[in-house]
C-alpha cells in the first residue's frame, strides 16, 4: 500500500484484533514504551561496528518481540504502564501471562500489524532543513 | 505533542495512546509547513552516505 492509499483507507481499517484481542494502534506513546522495554523490532540502529558483537536474533527473539508488541497494545493501559516501569523480569512475566491468551495462529497477524505500523510511520517521517540563505534572525519571533 | 494538542484540541491521552503514530507524524508535518518550515525525507544513515561518496570518488579517479 503506497502513501496515498494509506491516507485514503487508514480511516476505514477496522481495529486490529488478532486472536480476538482488540489492539490499540502503534502510537507515539506505545512507540516510546517499545523503545523503553527494548523491543527487538524497535531498537535504534546500532553504530557501525557494534552490531557484530551482538548475537543475531533468532525465531524465538522475534516471537518474544511480537508478543511484547501484542501485550503493549492489547492489555489494559494502566497494567502495561506499571509493568513497563517495573523490572525487566516483571515485564517479561506479564507479557508471558498475557501471551497465554493469544492463539499461536494469530502471531503472523500481529507481525503484519507491526510491519504495517512501522512502514506507515516511516513514510511520514521528515526532517526540518534551513531555508536556503535564511539565518536565525529571519525566524518568526516567539510569541 | 504540544503543537498537535494546540491545533486540534485533542487530549494528551488521545494523542499518546489512540492516534496512530503515522497520522501524528503526518499532522506534525502539516503543522511544520503551516509555520513556514522546510522539510525533507530523513537522510539515510551516515555510513550509507559515506559509502556513496567513496564510490563517487573512486569513479571520479578512474576518469
Amino acid at each position: 500500500m503506497n502513501t496515498e492509499e494509506l491516507r485514503a483507507y487508514d480511516f476505514l481499517r477496522p481495529v486490529a484484533a488478532p486472536g480476538g484481542i482488540k489492539m490499540r494502534p502503534l502510537s507515539s506513546g506505545s512507540f516510546a514504551l517499545l523503545r523503553r522495554t527494548g523491543n527487538l523490532f524497535f531498537k535504534p540502529l546500532e553504530a557501525p561496528g557494534r552490531t557484530a558483537a551482538a548475537a543475531s536474533p533468532d525465531d524465538q527473539d522475534h516471537l518474544s518481540a511480537a508478543l511484547e508488541y501484542a501485550y503493549i497494545h492489547g492489555a489494559p493501559l494502566d497494567a502495561v504502564l506499571r509493568a513497563a516501569h517495573s523490572s525487566p523480569d516483571v515485564f517479561r512475566a506479564e507479557v508471558f501471562r498475557f501471551s497465554e491468551t493469544i492463539p499461536l495462529s494469530s502471531i503472523p497477524e500481529i507481525i503484519r500489524e507491526v510491519e504495517q505500523g512501522i512502514t506507515a510511520a516511516a513514510s511520514q517521517s521528515v526532517e526540518v532543513i534551513p531555508r536556503p540563505g535564511a539565518e536565525d534572525r529571519d525566524s518568526p519571533p516567539n510569541s | 505533542m504540544f503543537t498537535l494538542a494546540e491545533k486540534t484540541g485533542w487530549s494528551e491521552e488521545f494523542i499518546l495512546w489512540e492516534l496512530p503514530l503515522w497520522r501524528a507524524l503526518a499532522y506534525q508535518h502539516a503543522a511544520l509547513w503551516q509555520s513556514g518550515a522546510w522539510t525533507v525525507a530523513p537522510s539515510p544513515p551516515v555510513e550509507d552516505q559515506f559509502a556513496e561518496l567513496t564510490a563517487l570518488q573512486i569513479d571520479d579517479d578512474e576518469h
